[in-house]
């Protein structure tokens, strides 16, 4: 989508097609992360007049730093120049679903850069071809992460790159490091899907996993 | 450092030796015992390791039954 101001043109995404995983990551860095801290703050804050009053401030900053980190224009000047009213009305006609949980079905095929590249099916069954490696790397980029104090987000090219492959091709643990910088291209809508599919095979697993870590660090009777 | 600092820091490692000294992903192929288990199918590994776990607990309590 286009927006105009002072005689310029400025181009946004307004679907998850248009945006891609280095944007989301890059905006997640400079002001997803501020963001999320302060909206837990007002949370815990005790019910009343100024908790209502700064969840509204903090729904405006939420549309006015998005907007500016979509169009490129810098937010001193975005939240000084540009009508707050234009600026709301975009934001939550084309900007707020960007950043909304996905619903539908969920996918395991997409074409993206002329190729068909596949998710393995999550559900757990005797003819799931997912190998042990591929889940012992996904959990651990996710714990290095975590060590690391990175979020979800860092993670996901990483991850990406481990369950998302060319139709028909086998894991190789070489091909991972060789796609990271292509899997910062992933459109959104695609990489979301790679988030649903995590989270019902970490869910699936995370069960099966549960009864071994019992045990395995239960006190010796 | 306790088992479960211990298995937070060292888990996933932890897991793949516990599968990887079983041998029961081996195969005749001159790779180690590490590699095989890591190509093993995910579904067969976590049914051996929930089975196996499963089969011990079952001894244990076996054992503390005939002490009381």
């Amino acid at each position: 989508m286009l927006f105009t101001f002072e005689g310029n043109t400025y181009n946004y995404p307004s679907t998850l097609a248009e945006m891609s995983l280095r944007q989301r990551i890059d905006f997640q860095q400079t002001y997803g992360a501020e963001l999320e801290a302060k909206r837990i703050e007002i949370a815990e804050m005790p019910d009343g007049d100024l908790k209502e009053n700064e969840l509204e401030y903090w729904g405006v900053l939420l549309a006015v730093k998005t907007f500016s980190f979509l169009t490129g224009i810098p937010f001193e000047k975005a939240s000084k120049e540009i009508s707050l009213y234009d600026i709301m009305d975009i934001y939550y006609d084309h900007m707020a679903t960007l950043f909304a949980e996905p619903t539908g079905k969920p996918k395991n095929e997409f074409t993206w850069n002329g190729v068909l590249w596949e998710l393995c099916n999550p559900i757990m069954t005797h003819d799931n071809k997912i190998t042990f490696n591929e889940f012992l790397l996904g959990k651990e980029v996710m714990r290095q992460m975590l060590a690391l104090g990175k979020g979800k987000w860092d993670a996901m090219p990483y991850l990406c790159a481990i369950y998302l492959r060319p139709k028909g091709e086998q894991f190789e643990e070489a091909k991972v490091n060789e796609r990271l910088e292509m899997m910062l291209d992933l459109p959104m809508d695609i990489a979301l899907q790679v988030g649903f599919f995590l989270t019902s095979l970490m869910t699936v697993y995370s069960k099966a996993f549960q009864s071994f870590r019992t045990a395995a660090t239960a006190p010796a009777a | 450092m306790n088992s479960k600092e211990h298995f937070d820091k060292w888990g996933w490692i932890s897991f793949l030796s516990f599968i990887a000294e079983s041998k029961v992903f081996d195969r005749y192929n001159g790779k180690n015992s590490i590699d095989n288990a890591k190509e093993a199918n995910l579904y067969q590994v976590l049914i051996y390791a929930s089975e196996k776990k499963d089969n011990e607990t079952m001894i244990a309590n076996y054992y503390k039954s005939l002490n009381k």
